[in-house]
């Protein structure tokens, strides 16, 4: 009989309790497996909506149909995050078919991962952002099918976004950047890596209207000018500042972004226009400095190592001068030097 | 008055009615007991309802050797790693009262032991290493494991 009791206990009591508790520090596999051994561990599971809040299908294949299987059960009504980067068999149906079944389950979604799904088009998009109306963060890196109408679904239906990432949907233009302008005020993340489509007018309009913005990653983007460049010093908030490739930033471009005092993370690599004086300026403003690569730009030389020196020695952590054969001392004992902290010495490969 | 490093002595009594006293120090690696003592509920003995003598002497062994200033970080990974050698009552004992006394570092391992013994596992598996027994009826059973298909490979 006690024996009987002690079983009962662990059972329905002692296992739940304690493999409640370790389930937060478990992968989404394993923890839907507890979902399989008891009805005890069942029931006490799912009792907790804090496990239901993030769903993860990343890399897995058939995701569209793994998606609307998932959504549709209840424990998932409120899930706030949705992992599907380089998940495969992902198309517009799928997205349209949980907007027509399950849109009650999106309205809490904050955050959608849409990286590498190259099927969906502007009308996967329509359909999924008309469902999830407080999206703060939306990232579908690596998809040419999306233009600008896909943008205008955004705008229109998502009035809350504070990142996004655009990197490498070539086919967006100056149009979306006019239309992020416009209704994200707030946006404090951009990331538009390889949008080479995009000119100065479209990086003006955001410049002038994300105050914001913290993190700007311009990566591999050749055709901006100063006339664009000089304008990011509006942009107070910034510490992150991507402009690998910025053939075209001049000294005059870049002393402008010296007001940027916050600027944590900056890089120049393959800046080819830059000299000495651009980077002095930025020494001398950006005194919180804790990443900048110089790579490949051969108009720097020793003196702007010194000043970045004398301003951000406590702070540089990454520096990478590979390939600046203007600078003579840049052996890593040279370098730890005058930066004592150094601990990355390379970024760009 | 007193020095600002507090002599002060904690007295804490187990489920099962054993007292233990301990330098406020050592104490106060429980989150939980930090904040009795931050709150002025520390004068008399804390009773300890849901921790039992043998696992609260264990959580407090943890706590001396972490404010024991002559360890060297050697030792205490040592220490650290053989802790845990314990059977799974005891185990699941220590996760339960690192919980309720909010010991991070010992809650920490303790959880992560007890993950890797359920990562990548079935449910049979994982109800042999646990002892729990199948109480879904087969029907029960086979729509759980259903509607979650879709989360395997």
């Amino acid at each position: 009989m006690e024996e009987a009791e002690a079983e009962r206990t662990w059972n329905r009591e002692t296992i739940p309790k304690v493999l409640r508790i370790v389930s937060t520090r478990l992968p989404q596999r394993d923890l839907i497996s507890l979902l399989l051994v008891s009805p005890w561990l069942h029931r006490t599971l799912l009792s907790y909506p804090s496990l239901w809040l993030v769903l993860d299908l990343c890399e897995m294949g058939n995701a569209g149909n793994r998606l609307v299987a998932a959504i549709s059960l209840p424990r998932y009504h409120h899930v706030k995050q949705i992992k599907l980067e380089f998940a495969q068999d992902i198309e517009d149906k799928h997205l349209e078919l949980l907007k027509s079944k399950c849109s009650d389950s999106l309205q809490n979604l904050e955050s959608l991962n849409l990286n590498g799904c190259q099927k969906i088009s502007d009308k996967g998009i329509e359909a999924i952002t008309s469902a999830c109306p407080i999206l703060k963060i939306f990232t579908i890196y690596w998809n040419v099918r999306i233009t600008d109408m896909g943008m205008e679904h955004l705008v229109k239906n998502c009035k809350h976004v504070t990142d996004l990432n655009l990197s490498g949907c070539k086919n967006i233009s100056d149009k979306s950047l006019q239309l992020v302008a416009e209704n994200y005020p707030k946006l404090e993340s951009l990331n538009l890596t390889r949008c080479i489509k995009l000119t100065d007018h479209g990086l003006l309009q955001i410049v002038f209207k994300c105050s914001f913005l913290q993190s700007l990653n311009l990566y591999a983007l050749s055709g901006f000018t100063d006339e664009a460049y000089k304008k990011i010093s509006l942009l107070a908030h910034l510490k992150f500042l991507d402009l690998c490739g910025a053939q075209n930033l001049s000294d005059e471009g870049l002393s402008c972004m010296a007001k940027c005092a916050n600027l944590v993370s900056l890089n120049l690599t393959w800046c080819v226009r830059v000299t000495d004086a651009g980077v002095i300026a930025i020494a001398q403003g950006c005194t919180s400095l804790e990443f900048l690569s110089l790579f490949g730009i051969i108009g720097v030389t020793d003196e702007c190592l010194e000043a970045l020196s004398r301003s951000c020695s406590n702070t540089i952590t990454t520096l990478d001068v590979n390939g600046c054969i203007g600078i003579k001392r840049r052996s890593r004992d040279e370098l730890l030097h005058l930066f004592p902290y150094l601990k990355c010495f390379k970024v760009h490969s | 008055m007193s020095s600002s490093k507090s002599n002060k002595i904690v007295k804490l009594e187990s489920s099962d009615n054993k007292t233990f006293e301990v330098e406020e120090a050592v104490a106060v690696q429980s989150e939980t007991l930090k904040n009795m003592v931050d709150d002025g509920c520390a004068n008399d003995t804390i009773p300890l309802p849901n921790v039992n003598g043998k696992i609260l002497e264990m959580v407090l062994g943890w706590c001396k050797k972490h404010v024991d200033e002559t360890v060297t970080g050697d030792e205490l990974n040592k220490y650290e790693a053989d802790f845990l050698d314990l059977d799974q009552a005891d185990l699941y004992g220590l996760l339960m009262a690192a919980n309720f006394l909010n010991v991070k570092g010992l809650l920490d391992r303790v959880l992560q032991r007890v993950a890797d013994m359920i990562k990548g596992k079935k449910p049979e598996e994982i109800r042999r290493i646990f002892n729990i027994k199948n109480d879904f009826t087969p029907e029960e059973e086979e729509e759980i494991r259903l509607e979650n298909a879709w989360a395997f490979d």
